[in-house]
Formats: structure tokens, sequence, C-alpha cells
């Protein structure tokens, strides 16, 4: 699947061999147009709407141009773009608590120091977890729906303390008419019948750190006497895919094994139904780095794999590869974002002693932190609000802005040393993520638009669970 | 500019074209206030940003996949 794009101003023109799109920055539309219509607009881009016209006038065979001109006004490709306002302030409506800064295994490419996030290994107690969840409560004002994320290290090591928190913030939701949604992001590796009954009970989200096959698996993620950990979380995930059959598996991509559907297939094997997987974010001088290189020949691999994605899903066999799909779901829904997440504007992670910082990823980084649960500091805040998209030098005039959202602030700030200023080759990347995303949906447009419906809409998320029922297919 | 040669091409894609209109593809639904279904358990990397219903906490916590 080979896909051409071409940047007209604000706007880009997405080409295969069958398919022409024209995608408005402003409001995220795709639209399939003509040839012709492209053309115009280049026009207009470069000598204005009247020249444009002057230029074309005379050639114009019944009125063709004037009516695609129409039809680039009614869809507002000739606008200036609204201009984004940001807030002052932000509620708090999710808190990532680290409950244990410690953890069984010992990844090649561990962000946070082996768990211990370069202290000394500890959990959080159940005094700094209860007040952890007051401050969510009281700083989340009339938010009516709040999320926590366990995290760690591995936060099942600290699984008594998992299992008060979500009592304890379920009763208090409760006695403030709200609901809040519980997910914890695990190894894999400590999963036993007691906990997977748990999380069945607690309706708590999980999402699996896996980064492939054995062979990948083992060296990436091994335990801390480096034995390879492949084959303790393929037999204690079979229990919580008993109970929840449509798991999520997060994976490290690194320099070895460049090959997405080698990470994909394998772990589909285990029994994921649904894979995401990132690029790592590398310390200095990490020898299993992308390169450059590396991430255009990623390009590749995503587009070999956006073909068998939606072949598979035309087949009714679909299975949830998550960079283009969360891309897809960007693209039905129209959404325009302008940051890249909620970290510091709408989330907090707590460490252990209770420090606050703007996200898991920045934990133990003072220029980052949002004071403690007893003295907070949202200062930073402010600064995260007006570093939206539209006012980042590098992100301003990118067409896939409000698609991508300026990229990982952690990201960001590891490679460029700024939090607002992305890495280029991971830029270019996702473009080419979004432009195959739009090729693809626009086939699934072309083909079966019930299917694409009912894939995304409201309240029938079937995808995800792997579900086309034949009579409903058209 | 090249006059002669945009108009020429301009016309031959007319011709070659046939006149369909511009069709937008997406966000053609009635919106729909952010929300997750009530059986809907929502992991992680789904909570981030863009969920498919959409989840209630687009654009919010975003800590997602990382």
């Amino acid at each position: 699947m080979t896909v051409e794009v071409t940047s007209i101003g604000d706007h880009v023109s997405i080409d295969d061999d069958a398919t022409h799109l024209l995608f408005n920055t402003a409001d995220s539309g795709l639209y399939r147009i003509e040839l012709i219509t492209r053309k115009l607009l280049v026009l207009i881009h470069d000598y204005g709407i009247e020249a444009a016209r002057s230029l074309i006038k005379e050639d114009d065979i019944e009125n063709v141009a004037e009516e695609k001109l129409s039809e680039l006004k009614e869809n507002k490709f000739l606008d200036p773009l609204p201009e984004f306002v940001p807030q002052e302030t932000s509620p708090i409506m999710f808190a990532s608590l680290n409950v244990s800064h410690d953890c069984n295994l010992n990844c090649r490419y561990c962000y946070g120091g082996g768990g211990t996030y370069a202290g000394d290994p500890c959990h959080m107690s159940t005094d700094v977890g209860e007040l952890a969840v007051d401050r969510l409560f009281e700083w989340c004002d009339d938010s009516e729906l709040l999320g926590i994320n366990f995290f760690g290290g591995e936060p099942l090591l600290n699984v008594k303390l998992i299992q008060h928190l979500v009592s304890y913030a379920t009763e208090r939701a409760h006695a403030e008419e709200k609901k809040v949604r519980f997910s914890m992001t695990s190894n894999g590796t400590l999963f036993t019948d007691e906990i997977v009954a748990f999380l069945k009970e607690s309706n708590i989200g999980v999402l699996v750190s896996m980064d492939g096959p054995k062979h990948v698996q083992d060296v990436n993620r091994p335990f801390r006497n480096g034995k390879g950990s492949y084959d303790v979380i393929a037999d204690r995930l079979q229990s919580l895919l008993a109970v929840r059959p449509h798991l999520t598996a997060r994976a490290t991509l690194t320099k070895d094994c460049m090959s997405l559907s080698t990470l994909v297939d394998g772990l589909r094997d285990v029994g994921f139904t649904y894979v995401h997987v990132e690029p790592l974010t590398p310390y200095e001088n990490c020898p299993f780095a992308l390169s450059e290189e590396d991430f255009e020949t990623l390009k590749d691999e995503y587009d070999k794999l956006g073909h068998i994605f939606l072949e598979n899903i035309l087949n009714g066999t679909p299975f949830g590869f998550s960079n283009i799909l969360r891309t897809l779901s960007a693209i039905y829904t129209s959404g325009v974002r302008h940051y890249p997440c909620g970290a510091g504007k709408n989330l907090m992670a707590v460490d252990p002693m209770g420090g606050i910082y703007i996200c898991h990823r920045f934990v133990g980084m003072e220029d980052f932190s949002m004071g403690t649960l007893n003295d907070p500091d949202f200062s930073i805040q402010k600064r995260l609000l007006q570093a939206h998209v539209d006012a980042r030098d590098e992100c301003r005039n990118c067409w896939a802005r409000h698609l991508c959202a300026g990229s990982c602030w952690y990201d960001n700030y590891v490679y460029s040393g700024a939090i607002d200023r992305p890495h280029s080759p991971r830029c270019s990347l996702f473009k080419h993520i979004a432009a195959l995303s739009m090729v693809i949906f626009s086939k699934l447009h072309e083909k079966d638009k019930a299917l694409l419906d009912k894939m995304f809409r409201k309240h029938e998320p079937s995808y995800r669970r792997g579900e086309f029922p034949e009579d409903e297919r058209t | 500019m090249n006059r002669h040669t945009d108009v020429v091409n301009f016309r031959r894609m007319r011709e070659r074209e046939g006149g369909d209109t511009t069709i937008r593809l997406n966000g053609t639904s009635e919106p729909q206030p952010p929300t997750c279904p009530d059986d809907y358990i929502c992991p992680w990397v789904d909570i981030c940003t863009i969920d498919f219903d959409p989840c209630a906490f687009i654009d919010i916590c975003g800590i997602d996949y990382h």
C-alpha cells in the first residue's frame, strides 16, 4: 500500500493508485475528491482565489471549476483556521498511582530505573494512597467521571493496597455521586486466580506490557535473575484471558526486531486481541534505540501491516492493531486535539512518598513536579496549557497536528530537551501512519460503510470483541 | 506559472474523472457526548486519548501506552 502525501497550505492531499483524498486540518474532515479539486486548491493556495479563477476561466468547461470552488468553500478549505484559546486552569480527573517502586523484571530499556526510579525499592502506604484518592476528589471540580490507574514498578507487588484503594475510592465516589474507573499496567507475571477474580469483580482494565514472541520478550524483559519471562507470562495470562478475552498488550519496539508483524503475531499467539506498539524511548547511547533510518524502515512495516489489517477487516477476521485503529477512530470522529494527552492538565502521577508529577513518565524529575499531596504546586499546568499544538513553532503548520497533538511530552523531552519540541523522525512516522489510516478509512468507507459505522459508533465497540456477525455485515 | 500546462491538465483531468462531487467521509454522524458503555472495560491504552465510543477521557488522561 503506497501512499503519496502532498501538503497544500494547512491541508493535505492523500493519494494512492485508486484513491484521492483531501484532509481539512481545521476540523479533521476527510473528503474523497477528484484530482481536479486538488488542482484547484493548489492554484488557489499559490495565487489566491481571483487569480486562480481567472487563470482557468476561459478553459473551464461546463463551469466545473466554479462548482469545485463552491465545494471547497462549502467544506471550509478556504477559511482561516479558528484560533484555539487555552484554558487558564484545568481540573485533575485522573490519577496514576505508583503503588510500587519495585519490580520483579529487569527490562533493559526501563525508564523507571528498574522500577525504583533511581531510589530504593518501596511501596506506597495506605495513608499516602488514601490521601491521593482524596486529593483527586478535591481537585476534580465538578467532574463526574474520574479515573485511577495503578502503576509501578510492578503494581501487583502491592496488590493489597490496590484492593484497599479500589474499595476506598468506590465508596467515596458513591458518597459524592461520581463514577470512578480503574485500570492497571502490569508486566503480567503475577496474575493468580485470586488476583484475576479481583480484577474481574472490580472491573479493572488491564494493560499488559509485553514485547512480542519469546525470543524478543526474553531478551527485552527478563526477570531480575536473567531468566526469560515469556513462558511465565504466557502461562499466567490464561486465567485472565478466561475472564477477559480481549486483552491489550503494549509492546516496546527496539532496533533488534523491527518487524511489526513478528511482534503482533507473537502477541496474538499468546492470546491478546489488541496490540499497541511504540518505538523505544531511549536512554543516552542506548545501543538498541531506533535510528532515523529505522524510523523510515518502520514506514514500510506499517504499509505491510496496514494492508493485512484492511484485508482482515474486510474478511471478517479483524485484529486490533491499536496504532492504526486509534488513528482510524480519530478520523471517524473528526477529532481535533490540541494536547497530546492530559499530563499535568487533567492528570497527575503520584509516587509512593506522595510527590506529584505531570505524568508517570516524569516521576522523580523535579522540573516536572507538581509539588506534593500536602503541598501542591500547579504552576506548571499553565505552561502546559499554553503549549498547545497550534502554538508550537514546529507544529503549527503541520497538517497532522490535530491528530497527533504534538507527540508525547516525555518523548519530546528525551529527544530534544524540550517537552514541546517533537522528534522529527517520529513526526514523519506519525504522518505516514495518519495518511495510511486515511486511505484505509476511505477503502472501508467505499466497500462497507456499515461495517465502519459498526466498528466505531458509540456503545458498539464490537471491533474490540472481534465480533462481526455475518448477518449484520453488508 | 506555466499557464498553458496547468489549464490543459485541468481540462484533461475533468474529462478523465467524470464529474464526481466531493464527498465527506467522516464526522457525518451526530456528535455524541463523551461516555463509555457500562459494560466496556477500558484498558489503559484506551483511556488515554481517543477511544472508539468516544471515550470519556478523550484528551484528558493520556497516560496511555507509554
